[in-house]
C-alpha cells in the first residue's frame, strides 16, 4: 500500500470517484496525464454511473475502459449514500440496549428545541428507533469509571433474543452511561449479542466515541446502525461490479474526516462516510495549497443547491468533533464545513417586508432553473446569470443543455422584478448580490468562529458554478487572492486522490497537568490509542514507515465544558512540555475569543486527547505545464454584451476561451472566461492569470 | 455606484450583517464563559442598540431579554441625563425595578459603541451568572421576604473604565457572591462579547458609510414595523381578556395570586394591559422588564414567524399598561423578585398566549388562525445547592434539566414538543447526565419521560421529563427548591385539556447505599426512604449523602377536543409508552385491539363519552372543525357558533360559555381518573376544571381552569369597544 510504483512498464492509474446527488464525477491520474469524466448518477446501480464517467475519462486519455480498469491500482470513492439515508430517514431496523432508568434519552436528543422563535418549527427529533425496540438493562458505572452495579448479563441475553427474534431488528446499538470512561459493560453486552446472533450488526457507543456526553455518543451509535445496510449494500455492489468489470486494483472509501479507508472498516463504521464529498474537496485543496505555498486557505464549493465552505490553517484542514446532521447531533469528527442554501438552483423571492431574498429553497435538478425549460417557474440564481448574459445560452455545459433565456427572464420579471418595479437586469443583479452576500456570510462565519480574519486567507473556489461569483465574494470579504483550480467542476473527485488513509481516536480524560501521575495517565491513554491505530493501519497494508501520527490535546480552564484542540508532538508528554503547552493554549484562546479573555490565574487543564493515524499514500505530483503566454487576442473568441452586476451597466466585454488560456497568460476584467463545464466571471479591477498547474489565479481589485 | 432601486438589497445585506454581529457576540460569550448555564443551557442574550436605545438586532436564545436589553439600556441613557458616555466605559445592570432586569441572577453588561470617536450605540450582553449572593443560591431565594434578602443589586452602575472592570467593584462583588471566580469570569466573558460587537460594528460602518448605516437601520426598523402591522391588521378589532394565577407557598400561606390580562386590537395597533393582586412577600413578583419581556415571548413565538426580523420595529405597534404600581405585575421595591420572571413572568406569557389565541382564532386569515396554540407548561423546577464537590472544591450545583424538561403547547399542525423548555428559551439544551455527574457530586438514578404528561387534545401537549439524583461522594449539599406550576398547569385551547403539573420531592435515610451494595440500581420501583410532604417553594433544604431529590416537569396543554384525535395517533402513543391504554380509552375514547385501534369499539366508546358529556344523546353529530385550533366561530347571523356542528351559542354580545353544557369539578379529581399528575391545594380555593360542551353535538369547546370562586372567563367583544381600566382583582 505504501508504494504505488510497481515496476511494470505500463503506467499505473489512480482514480477518484465522487458519486454525488446528480452527477458522478471521476478524476483519473495516469502516468503524467490527468483526465476528468462526468456522468449522471444511477441510483438503481451506482456502478453504472461510475463506469459511464470512467469511460468519458478513458476516451479523453485515448484509452479503452478495459485498459484503464486493468491499469488502475487504486480507486477512491466518495459517496452520498450515508448522508442520504440519514436525510431521508430510511434505514435499518435498529434495537437499542441502554442503561435502566435512561431509556428516553434518544427522544430527548439533548434537547430538541431549535434556536428559532416560531412555534411551528419546534418539532421533536425524529425517532430512528421504534420505541418498543429500546430495552433497558441494569448495570451502572460512575463518572470515574467505577462499576457501581454489575451488568445484568442474563437481561442482555434475553433482550437480544427479544429484539432479534420477536422484533426482527438487524442491528443493535449498545448505549450505556459513562462508557466513555469505562466501556466494559458495552463490550460485554456486545459479546453476548454477537455470540448468540453473529449476523446482527452491533455498535457499542464507546467504539464510536470516547468523549463524554451521552446524547451525541448514543445518537452516533444508533445512526451507525441505522445506515449499516444501505452503506453495506453500496460498498459490496460497487466493489463487486467494478471488479467484475475488470478493475485490477483495490477500492477505498473516503470518510468525512478527510481520508480513505478500506471497505471492511467502512462496513464496520459506515457513519464515517458522512460528508465525504465536501471533505474530499477540502483535502484536495489542502494538497494543492501545499504545492502552491499557501498555508491559510478558505475553501468554497458551490453546487446546484448549496454552498459549502471550510477552513485550512497551517495546511491543516479544520476538523470539527461534534457535527450535526439534520436534526441529529453526532460525535463524528468531520471536516468542518458550513453549508448554506446558496446554489445555482436557489430560488429568488420577495419576503413579507418587501425585501428580496435568495434561497434557501432550491429548484434542485427537477424542475431546475426556469431556463432549463423543465417546467420551473421560480427564478433561480442560474436564471439571473442567463439574464445578465454571463452564461452563453448556446454553450451551457458544452451545449448539452438547451437554455431558454426567455423563460429565465419571464420568471425573474414575474416573481420578483415587477413587484419591485425593477428591470430584469436590475432584478438579476440583485439576485447576484444577495447570493454573493449569503456565501460571503458563510465564509466569514467559518473563519471568525475560529478567530481568524478572512483577509489573511487565499480563497479556493471550485464547483461548477462558483467561478461566476468567486471574485465578488472575495471582494466583499476583502480577500485579495482567489484560486480557481483546474478541473474546478470535478475538484472533489480530484481531491480523493490527494488523500491518505486516516483513522481517528478521541478520549475524554479531564485531568490536570500538574503531576507526574496525571501525565503518566495521559501518556498511557495516548499509547493505547496510538498502538491500536498503528495495528489497524498495518492491517490496512501500510508499512510502519508509512504510518504517521498526529496528536492533539483539548485544553480548557477548569470549570469550562468547551475546549480548544492544541497540536502536540508525536511523543510522550513530559513535565518540561507543560508550560509551553499552557502558553500555547492561552495564545490560541485569546486569538479565538479576543485579547484579555483568558482567565487570569486559572491553570489550563486537559479535557480530551485525540490521535489521528495516517497511512500515507505517495502523492501524485501535479502535472506542470510550460509557461507559454498567449496574447489576449489569441484567447479571445468573441465579444458579448453583458450586464455587470457590480456596476449595474450593460457593456460589451471580451469572452475568452479557456482552452486557449495557456499557462503564463493573463487577462483583465471585466471579461468572461468560458470553459466546457464552467464560466468564470472576471470583474473590473480584477486580473486573472493561469499558472503552470492550469489554476486560474485572480487578483481582486477594488479593495480599499 | 448603486442605483436607488437597488437599495432593498443593501438594506437586507446590512440587516444580516447586524444579525451576524449578535451571533458573533454569542459565540464569543459561549466559548469564554465558565458557567454551564451559558454553554449548556444557553441562558444568555446579546443585542445591539442604537444611540437612542432602540434595538437593531438580538440573538434569539432567551427571548425575554427583548425587555431587559431595552429597559436596561434606557436606564443608562436616563442616568446619563443627556451626557455622552466615554470610550472604555461599561455598566452593570441586574435590578428589576430600576434596570429592567428579569431577576438579579440575570446580569447584563452594557457598553457604548463608538465610531471614529463618536458614540453610535450600545452593545448588550446578559448572562444568568452562577451566583449573586444573598440567601438563595444562583439568584433563586424562595424564602426571601424582601429584595434586601436577595443578594447584590445593581441599578445601572458604571463598572468599567478604560475598557477594564473597575478593580474596586471586582473586590466588592467577589466578597458578596459564592464561587466568585466563575462570576467574575462571566463578567469578563460579557465584556469580550461586547468588544466583538464594537470591532465588527466599525467594520460594518466602514463598509456602508455612516450616513447609509444610520439610514438603513431606520429603514429596517420601519420594514419590520410595517410587516408586523400588516399581521395585526388581520386580527379582528376587539377586546380579549383572560386571567392567570401565580402559585406561591414559600411563606405562611399557599397563595394563588391572580393577574388579569386584556388585549385590545384596533386597526394595526395593539394595547395590552395587566393588573394583579398586591405584590406579595415572596420572590415571585414581576417588575416592568419582566412583563415587557414576557409579552414579547408570546408575540415572537406566535406572530414572529417567517419574514419578521426582530428589532425596535416590533415594539412600535404595541403599548403595554402595567396598571397601578405595587401589584405582582408592577412590583416596586422592596418586593422580593428573584423568581419574578419564572413565576409571574411566565404566567404573563401564558395569559398573553390566551388573548392572542382568541384574536388569532377569529381572524379571516387562515395563516393567523393556524397560529392558535396551547400554552406551554412554562415553569421551572430548580434545586440550586452549594457544598463541596469533586476534589474537595467548593461548588454550586445548578442542574438546569428542569428548565428544559417541560412540554410545549400543542400546535395546530402537530403535537407539542417534548422537553421544550419555557416559551422564552428557544435554543435551550438538555444537559448531559454524564457532564453533570462529572462536574458535580451527584449520581443520577433515572431521567425519563413522564407518561400522560402531555395535555390531551386533537393534538397532544408536549411531554415532560422526571429525574432523580442522589448526593454522591460528598457529605452535605444545601440550598433551596422551587417549583412554580404544580396546581394550575398549562391550559389547553379549543377543547384541548391542560397538561400535567410539575412537582418535586426528596427522600431521606434511603436504601441507596444498601441497593448499591447488593449490586442493584436504585430505580423508582425499589427506592425507599422518608418522603416528607413539602412545600413547592422550600427556602432551605439539606441533602445528606445518599439522600435523593426527584424533580418532575409539567406537560404542555392540548389543542382541540381529544375525541377528534386520530385513533392511530392514540394507538401509537400507547405503543410508544407515552400514555397507557386506560388513559387512551378514558380521555380519547380509543379502544385498542393489540397494538392497533379497534375502529368499531372506538366509535362506540366515543359515542358513549359524548352522551355522558351531555347526560343525553347529542342532537347533532360533531365533525372536524375548519381549523383544528378553533372551536367557537362567528356564524352568518353574527352569532357565536360551535365549530364542530354549527349550533348557535348565542349572540356576540353575550358570553358563549353561558350557552354551553358545563361539567365543573376539582382538577385533581378529574386528573386522578386520567392518571395525570397534579398537586392538590393544601388550603382553599381548590382548582377547578370546567369542561364546556356544545349542547348539540357534545364537542368540547373549552376546558377552563381556575380557582374556585373565580368570576369566570369572558368571551371576546368584537368591534370598537370602549372599556374601563382593569380593576385590581379582589
Amino acid at each position: 500500500m505504501s508504494g504505488n510504483g510497481n515496476g511494470s512498464s505500463v503506467a499505473r492509474a489512480f482514480v477518484g470517484v465522487d458519486v454525488g446527488g446528480t452527477h458522478t464525477d471521476v478524476h483519473v491520474h495516469v502516468g503524467g496525464d490527468e483526465a476528468r469524466g462526468k456522468a449522471l448518477t444511477t441510483y438503481d446501480d451506482f456502478s453504472r454511473g461510475v463506469l459511464d464517467a470512467l469511460e468519458v475519462a478513458a476516451e479523453t486519455l485515448d484509452m479503452s475502459l478495459d485498459d484503464l480498469l486493468s491499469q488502475t491500482d487504486l480507486l477512491v470513492n466518495a459517496t452520498t449514500v450515508v448522508t442520504n439515508a440519514v436525510a431521508q430517514l430510511r434505514g435499518s431496523k435498529v434495537g437499542v440496549l441502554t442503561t435502566s432508568g435512561f431509556g428516553d434519552e434518544l427522544r430527548f436528543a439533548g434537547g430538541p428545541r431549535l434556536r428559532i422563535a416560531d412555534e411551528h418549527m419546534q418539532t421533536n427529533v425524529p425517532d430512528l428507533v421504534d420505541r418498543r425496540d429500546i430495552v433497558e438493562i441494569d448495570g451502572r458505572i460512575d463518572y470515574a469509571g467505577k462499576e457501581l452495579v454489575p451488568l445484568d448479563t442474563a437481561a442482555v441475553k434475553e433482550a437480544a433474543r427479544f429484539l432479534v427474534e420477536e422484533r426482527g431488528v438487524s442491528a443493535i446499538a449498545i448505549c450505556f452511561l459513562s462508557s466513555y470512561r469505562n466501556g466494559a459493560h458495552e463490550e460485554a453486552a456486545e459479546k453476548i449479542v454477537r455470540e448468540a446472533y453473529p449476523d446482527v450488526f452491533t455498535t457499542p457507543s464507546y467504539s464510536v466515541s470516547g468523549v463524554r456526553g451521552e446524547a451525541v455518543r448514543w445518537m452516533t451509535a444508533v445512526l451507525n446502525c441505522f445506515v449499516f445496510e444501505d452503506a453495506g449494500n453500496f460498498l459490496d455492489t460497487l466493489s463487486t461490479k467494478l471488479n467484475d468489470a475488470g478493475l485490477a486494483g483495490r477500492v477505498a472509501f473516503f470518510q468525512g474526516l478527510g481520508g480513505g479507508i478500506s471497505k471492511e472498516r467502512a462496513a464496520r463504521l459506515p457513519l464515517a462516510l458522512l460528508g465525504a464529498g465536501p471533505a474530499a474537496g477540502a483535502t484536495g485543496a489542502n494538497q494543492l495549497a501545499q504545492t502552491m505555498g499557501h498555508s491559510r486557505v478558505l475553501v468554497g464549493d458551490m453546487g446546484g443547491t448549496s454552498f459549502d465552505t471550510g477552513l485550512i490553517h497551517d495546511n491543516v484542514v479544520h476538523v470539527e468533533k461534534s457535527v450535526r446532521v439534520g436534526r441529529f447531533r453526532t460525535a463524528m469528527p468531520l471536516v468542518d464545513v458550513i453549508s448554506v442554501g446558496a446554489g445555482g438552483g436557489s430560488i429568488a423571492w420577495i419576503g413579507e417586508r418587501g425585501v428580496p431574498q435568495v434561497g434557501p429553497r432550491s429548484a434542485g435538478s427537477q424542475p431546475g432553473p426556469a431556463a432549463y425549460g423543465n417546467g420551473g417557474t421560480e427564478p433561480t440564481v442560474t436564471d439571473a446569470m442567463v439574464a445578465m448574459d454571463l452564461i452563453d445560452p448556446e454553450n451551457y455545459l458544452g451545449g448539452r443543455l438547451e437554455i431558454r433565456r426567455d423563460l429565465a427572464i419571464g420568471a425573474l420579471r414575474e416573481k420578483v422584478g415587477d413587484q419591485l418595479g425593477w428591470s430584469v437586469e436590475e432584478t438579476a443583479a440583485a439576485v447576484y448580490e444577495l447570493v454573493v452576500a449569503n456565501m460571503a456570510n458563510a465564509v466569514r462565519e467559518v473563519s471568525v468562529a475560529h478567530g481568524y480574519d478572512p483577509r489573511d486567507f487565499v480563497f479556493y473556489a471550485y464547483g461548477g458554478t462558483l467561478p461566476w461569483f468567486a471574485a465578488e465574494i472575495a471582494r466583499t470579504l476583502k480577500i485579495e487572492r482567489v484560486l480557481i483550480p483546474n478541473n474546478s467542476s470535478v475538484f472533489c473527485a480530484r481531491g480523493l486522490l490527494a488523500s491518505d488513509f486516516v483513522l481517528r481516536y478521541d478520549q475524554t480524560i479531564q485531568s490536570g497537568l500538574d503531576s507526574a501521575e496525571a501525565l503518566q495517565r495521559i501518556n498511557d491513554v495516548y499509547d493505547e490509542m496510538v498502538e491500536t491505530g498503528r495495528e489497524e493501519m498495518r492491517g490496512e497494508g501500510f508499512a510502519d514507515d508509512a504510518i504517521a501520527i498526529d496528536r492533539t490535546i483539548d485544553m480548557q480552564f477548569a470549570g469550562q465544558v468547551h475546549a480548544l484542540p492544541i497540536a502536540i508532538a508525536d511523543r510522550e508528554l513530559a513535565d518540561a512540555d507543560v508550560p509551553e503547552l499552557q502558553a500555547k493554549f492561552n495564545e490560541t484562546y485569546e486569538r479565538t475569543y479576543g485579547a484579555g479573555t483568558a482567565w487570569p490565574g486559572a491553570i489550563p487543564q486537559a479535557l480530551n486527547v485525540a490521535v489521528t493515524v495516517k497511512g500515507q499514500m505517495s502523492s501524485h505530483h501535479l502535472t506542470e505545464y510550460p509557461l507559454e503566454p498567449s496574447s489576449a487576442d489569441a484567447m479571445r473568441k468573441s465579444d458579448r454584451e453583458v450586464y455587470l452586476p457590480s456596476s449595474h451597466e450593460r457593456v460589451s466585454v471580451p469572452i475568452y476561451d479557456e482552452a486557449k488560456f495557456t499557462p503564463g497568460s493573463s487577462v483583465e476584467g471585466p471579461s468572461v472566461i468560458e470553459a466546457v463545464d464552467t464560466t468564470l466571471y472576471v470583474p473590473a479591477g480584477t486580473t486573472a492569470e493561469r499558472d503552470q498547474y492550469l489554476n486560474v489565479l485572480l487578483t481582486v481589485g477594488g479593495n480599499d | 455606484m448603486k442605483t436607488q432601486t437597488a437599495d432593498p438589497v443593501s438594506i437586507e445585506i446590512h440587516r444580516k450583517a447586524l444579525e451576524n454581529i449578535t451571533s458573533e457576540m454569542a459565540i464569543a460569550l459561549t466559548r469564554t464563559s465558565g458557567s454551564p448555564v451559558v454553554y449548556e443551557v444557553q441562558d444568555f442574550a446579546t443585542s445591539l442598540l442604537d444611540v437612542d436605545g432602540e434595538q437593531l438586532a438580538m440573538s434569539a436564545t432567551v427571548l425575554f431579554h427583548a425587555g431587559s436589553s431595552l429597559l436596561g439600556t434606557q436606564a443608562i441613557i436616563e442616568s446619563l441625563d443627556g451626557a455622552s458616555p466615554s470610550e472604555g466605559e461599561g455598566w452593570i445592570v441586574n435590578d428589576t425595578f430600576e434596570g429592567g432586569a428579569q431577576h438579579q441572577g440575570d446580569v447584563a453588561i452594557i457598553m457604548p459603541t463608538f465610531y471614529q470617536g463618536d458614540h453610535v450605540g450600545w452593545a448588550f450582553t446578559n448572562v444568568h451568572v452562577l451566583d449573586v449572593g444573598g440567601m438563595g443560591v444562583s439568584g433563586f431565594a424562595p424564602g426571601a421576604k424582601t429584595v434586601f434578602d436577595e443578594g447584590v443589586r445593581f441599578p445601572a452602575t458604571k463598572i468599567m473604565r478604560d475598557g477594564e472592570l473597575d478593580p474596586e467593584w471586582v473586590k466588592y462583588i467577589s466578597a458578596n457572591v459564592r464561587i466568585a471566580d466563575l462570576v467574575i469570569n462571566d463578567l469578563r466573558a460579557m465584556i469580550a462579547a461586547n468588544n466583538v460587537a464594537q470591532k465588527k460594528l466599525v467594520d460594518l460602518i466602514d463598509r456602508f458609510g455612516f450616513e447609509d448605516f444610520r439610514e438603513f437601520c431606520e429603514i429596517n426598523k420601519t420594514l419590520t414595523e410595517e410587516a408586523f402591522r400588516s399581521r395585526i391588521a388581520k386580527l379582528p378589532d376587539g377586546v380579549y381578556e383572560t386571567a392567570e394565577w401565580v402559585e406561591y407557598d414559600g411563606q405562611r400561606k399557599a397563595e394563588l395570586l391572580e393577574l388579569r390580562c386584556r388585549l385590545e386590537v384596533r386597526d394595526t395597533d395593539i394595547h395590552i394591559s395587566f393588573t394583579g393582586v398586591p405584590q406579595t412577600t415572596g420572590f415571585v413578583n414581576a417588575g416592568k422588564g419582566v412583563v415587557y419581556g414576557a409579552v414579547m415571548c408570546t408575540i415572537l413565538t406566535t406572530l414572529g414567524y417567517g419574514d419578521l426580523p426582530f428589532n425596535a420595529g416590533i415594539w412600535r405597534p404595541i403599548t403595554i399598561d402595567l396598571g397601578e404600581p405595587g401589584t405582582i405585575v408592577n412590583a416596586v421595591s422592596p418586593a422580593a423578585c428573584t423568581s419574578g420572571h419564572a413565576n409571574c413572568g411566565v404566567r404573563v406569557t401564558r395569559a398573553a398566549k390566551d388573548v392572542f389565541d382568541q384574536a388569532c382564532g377569529l381572524s379571516d386569515d387562515p395563516v393567523l388562525r393556524s397560529r392558535v396554540g396551547a400554552m406551554a407548561h412554562d415553569s421551572i423546577v430548580l434545586n440550586p445547592l452549594a457544598g463541596i464537590g469533586h476534589g474537595g472544591v467548593p461548588t454550586v450545583v445548578f442542574f438546569m434539566d428542569l428548565t428544559t424538561g417541560h412540554g410545549g403547547g400543542a400546535q395546530s399542525i402537530f403535537d407539542g414538543q417534548d422537553s421544550y423548555g419555557l416559551t422564552c428559551t428557544p435554543g435551550v439544551g438538555l444537559p448531559n447526565v454524564e457532564t453533570n455527574e462529572a462536574q458535580q457530586p451527584a449520581l443520577y438514578l433515572w431521567r425519563r419521560l413522564v407518561p400522560q404528561s402531555g395535555g390531551p387534545g386533537t393534538f397532544r401537549g408536549g411531554q415532560a421529563l422526571e429525574l432523580a439524583y442522589t448526593v454522591y461522594e460528598t457529605d452535605l449539599l444545601d440550598g433551596a427548591v422551587t417549583a412554580g406550576c404544580t396546581e394550575t398547569p398549562a391550559r389547553g385551547v379549543a377543547g384541548g385539556l391542560p397538561g400535567a403539573g410539575s412537582s418535586w420531592s426528596s427522600y431521606h435515610d434511603t436504601n441507596v447505599e444498601q441497593l448499591l451494595e447488593e449490586g442493584r440500581q436504585p430505580l423508582k420501583k425499589v427506592l425507599e426512604g422518608d418522603e416528607p410532604t413539602q412545600k413547592n417553594n422550600e427556602g432551605r433544604i439539606e441533602l445528606q449523602e445518599t439522600d435523593v431529590i426527584r424533580m418532575r416537569g409539567g406537560g404542555g396543554g392540548g389543542l382541540g377536543d381529544p375525541l377528534m384525535r386520530e385513533p392511530e395517533l392514540v394507538a401509537r402513543d400507547v405503543r410508544d409508552r407515552y400514555i397507557d391504554s386506560a388513559h387512551a380509552e378514558t380521555v380519547y375514547g380509543v379502544v385498542l385491539d393489540g397494538d392497533e385501534a379497534d375502529a368499531d369499539a372506538t366509535e362506540k366508546r366515543r359515542a358513549q363519552i359524548r352522551e355522558q358529556r351531555l347526560g343525553a344523546a347529542p342532537s347533532q353529530s360533531a365533525s372536524a372543525p375548519r381549523d383544528v385550533g378553533v372551536s367557537v366561530v362567528v356564524d352568518a347571523d353574527e352569532d357565536w357558533c360551535c365549530a364542530y356542528c354549527e349550533h348557535s351559542l348565542g349572540s356576540l354580545s353575550a358570553n358563549w360559555r353561558d350557552s354551553a353544557t358545563v361539567n365543573e369539578r376539582p382538577l385533581v379529581e378529574a386528573y386522578a381518573e386520567l392518571d395525570m399528575g397534579v398537586r392538590d391545594r393544601v388550603e382553599a380555593p381548590r382548582v377547578m376544571l370546567a369542561e364546556h360542551f356544545c349542547p348539540a353535538c357534545a364537542g368540547l369547546l373549552v376546558a377552563d381552569l381556575y380557582p374556585e370562586g373565580f368570576s369566570g372567563y369572558v368571551a371576546p367583544r368584537l368591534g370598537a369597544v370602549d372599556v374601563a381600566p382593569l380593576e385590581v382583582p379582589a
